[in-house]
C-alpha cells in the first residue's frame, strides 16, 4: 500500500476487487484497533456490514438469523484508486 | 436466534468492534463541557510499514460535502478556499463514544469559532439567552 494520507470517507462505498478483477463487495465500514493506536485493521463489506454501520445489525440478526459481517484484513489491501479497493495477488476472501 | 454460539459471537461483535461508525458524526465535547461540532470525516495515513493509522478528525462543510459527492467537495473547496475546514489530531481525543471527549478547552480548537463569535456578539444581547 502506497504511503500517504487518505480520507476514510473516500474508501467507504468503494467496490472491492481481487487482483484478478473479481468483484467482492462494497466497503461499508472500517474496523479500527482498540489498543489505543487507532490503526485500521479491516474493511467490512457485505449486507451485514451495512446493517452494522447503520447500528441495526443486532436487531436484524436476531430477526433474520444473519451471518456475521464479512471482513478483509488491512494487510490484504494492495491499492485504493478512484473507484476500487484492489486486493493483493493471491488473496481470495 | 437458532444458534446460541452465533448469538454469543454476534453480541461480542456488537460490543467489541470499534469502527468508524463510532466516530463519524459524533459530537465533540471539550474539557470545559462545550459542544464544538461534529466529525465530518477522518484522516488517516499509511506509514512506511504499511500500517494505516488515524491521524485527525475533520470538521467543516467541505468534508461534509465530500460525503455526498466528491465533486461537490472540490467545488466547495474552490469556493471556500479551505477556510472552514478544521482538523483536530486524534491524540486530542480522551474518550471515544457517542460523544468524543477532547482533552483541551473550547478556545484551544479552531472549530466552533463562528458559533462562539455569534454567541458573544449577537446572542448575548437577546434577553434570556443565558450568555
Amino acid at each position: 500500500m502506497k504511503q500517504g494520507k487518505q480520507r476514510l470517507e473516500n474508501i467507504l462505498d468503494k467496490q472491492i476487487i481481487t487482483a484478478d478483477g473479481k468483484q467482492v463487495g462494497h466497503v461499508f465500514d472500517i474496523q479500527l484497533s482498540k489498543d489505543g493506536k487507532n490503526r485500521v485493521i479491516a474493511l467490512m463489506y457485505g449486507r451485514q456490514s451495512l446493517l452494522f454501520r447503520l447500528h441495526i445489525y443486532k436487531a436484524a440478526a436476531i430477526a433474520f438469523d444473519l451471518q456475521l459481517p464479512k471482513t478483509i484484513p488491512w494487510d490484504a489491501v494492495d491499492a485504493i484508486d478512484r473507484t476500487h479497493v484492489r486486493l493483493k495477488p493471491g488473496y481470495q476472501p | 436466534m437458532k444458534n446460541p454460539g452465533q448469538a454469543d459471537s454476534m453480541e461480542k461483535l456488537d460490543e467489541e468492534t470499534f469502527s468508524i461508525r463510532d466516530i463519524l458524526d459524533s459530537q465533540l465535547l471539550t474539557s470545559d463541557g462545550r459542544r464544538i461540532g461534529r466529525v465530518a470525516d477522518i484522516e488517516a495515513e499509511v506509514d512506511k510499514h504499511g500500517t494505516f493509522r488515524l491521524t485527525s478528525l475533520v470538521m467543516g462543510p467541505q468534508a461534509l460535502a465530500g460525503r455526498v459527492n466528491s465533486s461537490l467537495a472540490t467545488l466547495l473547496g474552490f469556493l471556500l478556499r479551505d477556510r472552514f475546514e478544521n482538523q483536530i489530531p486524534i491524540s486530542e481525543v480522551k474518550k471515544f463514544g457517542p460523544t468524543l471527549e477532547l482533552r483541551g478547552k473550547a478556545e484551544e480548537y479552531s472549530v466552533g469559532q463562528s458559533d462562539r463569535w455569534i454567541a458573544q456578539h449577537i446572542l448575548r444581547w437577546i434577553p434570556g439567552s443565558g450568555i
